[in-house]
């Protein structure tokens, strides 16, 4: 099972857990219905469209609603804690919420205590959590922007809004620095994707691949487009994908589907998910081994 | 007894507050700087507001006023250092033609030009 778990900005938004479906442009798990918007929601969706194209079981999704007063973050983690012995999920991503260190602590805590403890994807809230409680080291990917990576690289600094120094030097062109100093500091998970110009997929330490092309600058202002290839690294794992190939994968993925759309900063990231399923058909096989039936039967 | 250069840490939950307090202690004149509070007070995206010691009771009083929630005021110890956080710096503008894409650290708005609507949002964890 590939566990999805994050907030969606929707105040009173109940806590909402079951296998996730797309019904219209919605996204709809446990009779409770909300929009691919940008956080999550994207993510969600990006996943879904990979995981529909590679005929794995759909993502089991854990959502509530948290406008960032924390409450459907705490709701979250609540259930997570829980339940994952008992869901027993192949791989969890986390995602947007408050980076709340001591409840991923917790859920952490319950992971190991699993008989078959999952694989773990952070990103966004969940990331900054991990990183600022020390907990990197026990997640297998992490898929920061230029920013986010700036803040994993600077050993002092528990939200990137509080990074003192690299943030106002560095500019994309230190990524790969940024990389080397989150791995020196055990800020990084074992496979960094950092979205960005360029896309770098590196693992424990070595940068393994960059991604250019494409190049499509509008995608930059649409928001969400950083959260589908979290969304599809997700799916591609899930499938048996090694998750430096996922990364890869993910970001050649993002970057077609983008130019295929033409799109101008108002393009919505809806649109982008809409055109999975044609990229992965047109060119899936040319980009990996899978050209037929996938690797995990779900 | 508080002496000068004594400084004081408003602490706020949410960050919407603690922004709103920026702009009424501004407006009100008094000598503040934003700072990442103290770890142990962190919540994620949160800021924290540096006064003078000596200006505090002014402070909560122009912030009660202005119903701006505190969670809590700490008397630091004399020579404390915080990490100041500069979100003027952090901004950083791109030009689409039609729309203006505008940066600050991990979040992103993008707006047309022609009349400001928001069209895209993004980032922010």
């Amino acid at each position: 099972m590939l566990l999805i778990a994050g907030t969606i900005p929707q105040e009173g938004m109940p806590l909402v857990a079951g296998r996730v479906r797309l019904e219209g442009s919605n996204l709809k798990a446990d009779g409770y219905s909300f929009p691919r918007i940008p956080g999550t929601g994207a993510m969600i969706s990006a996943a879904l469209s990979a995981t529909d194209y590679l005929g794995v079981e759909p993502p089991f999704i854990v959502v509530a609603g948290d406008i960032g007063k924390g409450d459907g973050t705490r709701l979250i983690y609540r259930y997570l804690s829980e339940n994952v012995s008992s869901i027993k999920p192949d791989i969890v991503t986390l995602h947007y919420c408050q980076p709340f260190m001591n409840l991923l602590a917790q859920f952490l805590k319950s992971v190991e205590k699993s008989e078959k403890p999952p694989q773990l994807i952070a990103d966004a809230g969940a990331m900054y959590a991990a990183k600022a409680a020390g907990l990197a080291g026990k997640f297998s990917v992490f898929t920061p922007d230029p920013s986010e990576i700036a803040f994993l690289a600077d050993p002092k600094a528990t939200h990137p809004a509080y990074i003192s120094q690299h943030l106002f030097r560095s500019e994309v062109e230190d990524v790969p620095n940024l990389i080397e100093s989150a791995y020196k500091y055990n800020s990084a998970a074992s496979v960094l994707v950092v979205k960005g110009a360029t896309d770098y997929i590196a693992r424990d330490g070595n940068i393994m691949a960059t991604v250019n092309y494409p190049d499509v600058p509008t995608l930059e202002a649409i928001g969400g487009t950083g959260d589908t290839i979290t969304g599809l690294v997700s799916a591609f794992v899930y499938a048996g994908v090694d998750p430096v190939e996922a990364g890869i994968i993910a970001a050649k993925s993002n970057r077609t589907a983008g130019k295929e759309v033409k799109p101008t900063p108002a393009t919505k990231v809806s649109d982008i998910i809409d055109a999975f399923p044609s990229v992965f058909k047109k060119h899936l096989c040319e980009w990996s081994n899978i050209c037929t039936a996938p690797s995990r039967g779900g | 007894m508080a002496e000068e250069g004594d400084k004081a840490l408003i602490v706020f939950d949410y960050i919407y507050h603690a922004m709103r307090a920026k702009h009424v202690l501004d407006k009100g004149g008094f000598k503040i700087r934003e700072v990442a509070p103290p770890v142990e007070y962190r919540t994620g995206c949160d800021l924290a507001i540096e006064v003078e010691t000596a200006d505090v009771d002014a402070a909560e009083e122009t912030l009660e006023e202005n119903k701006v929630i505190i969670l809590d005021i700490l008397f630091m110890p004399k020579g404390t250092q915080f990490v100041p956080v500069f979100l003027t710096k952090l901004i950083k503008t791109w030009d689409y033609g039609d729309y203006m894409m505008v940066r600050c650290g991990n979040m992103k708005i993008t707006y047309r030009k022609e009349d400001g609507v928001i069209v895209n949002l993004s980032g922010g964890g």
